[in-house]
């Protein structure tokens, strides 16, 4: 490869750069529901919008520096090595190219067990977030956000005494044989800021796969002697795998049956 | 196709970089950056083998959130730059502030609190301020309030604590302090030599059209910047992987090591600013006044904004500015929360 060659194919690095990280933008966005792995739902148009941005951006610039004489490299070549390189763009743009290609190639999952069984504390429930109201009229077994069931378990008025729920989640081992926890992560902006909320799950049977998403059907039982921080107990009476849910970091209770 | 043709440029610009350093400030930089992705490449396999893959698992995950989270606001960021860059008259914004620096400071201060902005997109935007003629310390000012304190912070730090709307009024109070002790910290102490403002591109393009101005700065300045996003992310990820979070529980018990704790924590995990009440949140165990401590640094010093600052006004500023607002922050958030919590 010739020099020149060489010098052209530099100058047509970070323009190209732009572009890679353009696609990976709108890989996880337009068509497909990546984006809710890492980011709140609201961000899509945002991130549509700088995909589209960069991608122009990138064509561009790779479209100048190709022009034979046009848009000004030429001028950009003679007298202009002082300060950083423009020619070529800062060094540490190369960073980028990383979560680019992770983006195109590996797709990171989404935050689960390894995060959930890390974190020290749970997320905050504030009970005047979720209905008090008695469950006695409502149909049974009754589809409840994990959020409502922490938040129901330690009221005390007791809604949920005898009255059977279904809640969805993910698995994460317990301490105890037959003993497991059924948890979500609930982010608000991004999966860094991932909170975890858990129930304490008793089950004949053995423990499903960590990381699997399930559906269980159970009852709250109290433990009245338990501090305030600890998590509630479901006596899971059944229990079916569930699909992963399209907003993982969304504390939703489970679909209808 | 796309990734094959990139990753055959890819290689030829690397060792040029590291080797001929062409200018005595590139030099150290590339080798710099070289250096820290050879750390990083030979880091990699010895933690896939020691560490578990989960672990390696949400690193990426987090890495990859975290910068998604940011390039929508750092775009815009650098788009308002590099539009103040090339559309913008040199001494525009001189003109509209009071001419002493001193009264400048609130101004843009204020400014930042009412326009929403996070901290990905500030840095630019102030570093373009300042290229514009704009009293550092005003600038500063507005780069450390315009994401600690909007609307938008404000609101969702009151639906985080329903109980405590106390502490929305001590979240702004405390902030804003320490955005404005920071500007005049900077009149009365900063050295403008410790600010090395890289010169866009298009600083350069004299006599070039405005539009091909635009597309030089904001290509350059969002690359840049965006590295450095990466460069914090990745720190932010490390630290959110590898420490252990039942580390923070020896200390939620004392009410003097639990604000240092909690400033630290805000510093390494790289919160964003919208969400960052809810994490302080769910943080029981700990007083008030570190939880607000934890609301007030968070925005203002983290490792995304320590990476960011050093990409956009070098390693010598980011050192001392990020230290001082972090002792600034600490004091302002135990002062408020001693008065209102």
């Amino acid at each position: 490869m010739t020099a020149a060659a060489l010098t052209r194919l530099r100058r047509l690095a970070p323009p190209l750069l732009l572009v890679l990280l353009g696609t990976a933008l709108l890989r996880i966005t337009v068509g497909s529901d990546v984006y809710l792995r890492y980011v709140k739902e609201e961000l899509r148009l945002p991130l549509v919008a700088s995909g589209v941005i960069l991608l122009g951006l990138g064509v561009a610039g790779a479209a100048t520096r190709l022009a034979p004489h046009g848009g000004g490299h030429r001028d950009h070549d003679h007298g202009h090595d002082h300060g950083h390189a423009h020619g070529h763009g800062p060094g540490v743009a190369w960073l980028l190219a990383l979560p680019a290609v992770l983006l195109l190639c590996l797709t990171p999952p989404a935050l689960g067990s390894f995060t959930a069984s890390r974190a020290d504390t749970d997320a905050a429930v504030d009970p005047g977030a979720y209905p008090t109201s008695p469950l006695a009229d409502l149909p049974t077994p009754l589809p409840l956000s994990l959020g409502e069931f922490i938040a129901r378990s330690r009221d005390p008025r007791h809604t949920l005494a005898g009255h059977p729920v279904r809640l969805t989640g993910f698995v994460t081992p317990g301490t105890a044989p037959g003993e497991w926890y059924l948890n979500r992560l609930v982010a608000h902006c991004c999966a860094a800021d991932a909170r975890r909320l858990r129930v304490l799950v008793h089950a004949d049977g053995p423990t499903p796969a960590t990381d699997s998403w399930v559906e269980l059907t159970g009852v709250w039982h109290p433990t009245p002697a338990a501090p305030a921080t600890t998590p509630p107990r479901l006596d899971a009476t059944a229990r079916h795998p569930a699909p992963h849910p399209r907003t993982p970091y969304r504390d939703t209770p489970p679909p209808p049956a | 196709m796309v990734e094959t043709s990139l990753g055959s440029v890819r290689q030829p610009p690397a060792p040029p970089a590291l080797t001929a350093p062409r200018h005595r400030r590139t030099g150290p930089r590339s080798l710099r950056t070289g250096a820290l992705l050879l750390l990083a490449a030979a880091a990699a396999p010895v933690l896939a083998r020691t560490w578990d893959t989960g672990g390696l698992r949400a690193w990426r995950t987090l890495l990859v959130a975290v910068v998604v989270q940011g390039l929508p606001f750092l775009l815009l960021g650098t788009v308002v730059s590099a539009a103040i860059g090339a559309f913008v008259p040199a001494r525009a914004f001189a003109r509209l502030l009071p001419r002493n620096p001193a009264l400048a400071v609130p101004v843009a201060g204020v400014a930042g609190a009412v326009l929403p902005g996070c901290e990905c997109a500030s840095v630019p935007v102030a570093g373009s301020l300042m290229r514009r003629g704009v009293a550092p310390a005003a600038a500063l000012a507005f780069l450390l309030a315009a994401p600690a304190v909007n609307p938008v912070v404000l609101v969702s730090t009151a639906i985080a604590f329903p109980d405590a709307p106390e502490m929305v009024l001590a979240r702004l109070a405390a902030s804003l302090g320490t955005a404005l002790a920071m500007g005049w910290l900077w009149i009365a102490f900063g050295r403008p030599d410790w600010l090395r403002l890289p010169p866009g591109p298009a600083e350069h393009g004299a006599g070039r059209h405005p539009l091909d101005e635009f597309r030089r700065g904001l290509q350059h300045d969002f690359l840049h910047a965006g590295g450095f996003l990466v460069l914090g992310a990745a720190a932010a990820a490390t630290f959110n992987v590898l420490v252990p979070p039942s580390l923070l529980r020896a200390f939620s018990d004392s009410p003097w090591l639990g604000v240092p704790a909690l400033a630290v924590l805000a510093v390494v995990l790289a919160v964003c600013s919208e969400a960052d009440a809810f994490v302080a949140a769910s943080l029981t165990g700990f007083s008030p006044t570190a939880r607000l401590v934890f609301l007030v640094v968070g925005p203002m010093v983290d490792l995304k904004l320590i990476a960011l600052q050093s990409g956009s006004f070098g390693r010598a500023f980011a050192a001392r500015f990020s230290s001082a607002t972090f002792v600034v922050a600490v004091l302002a958030g135990v002062l408020t929360g001693g008065i209102l919590l």
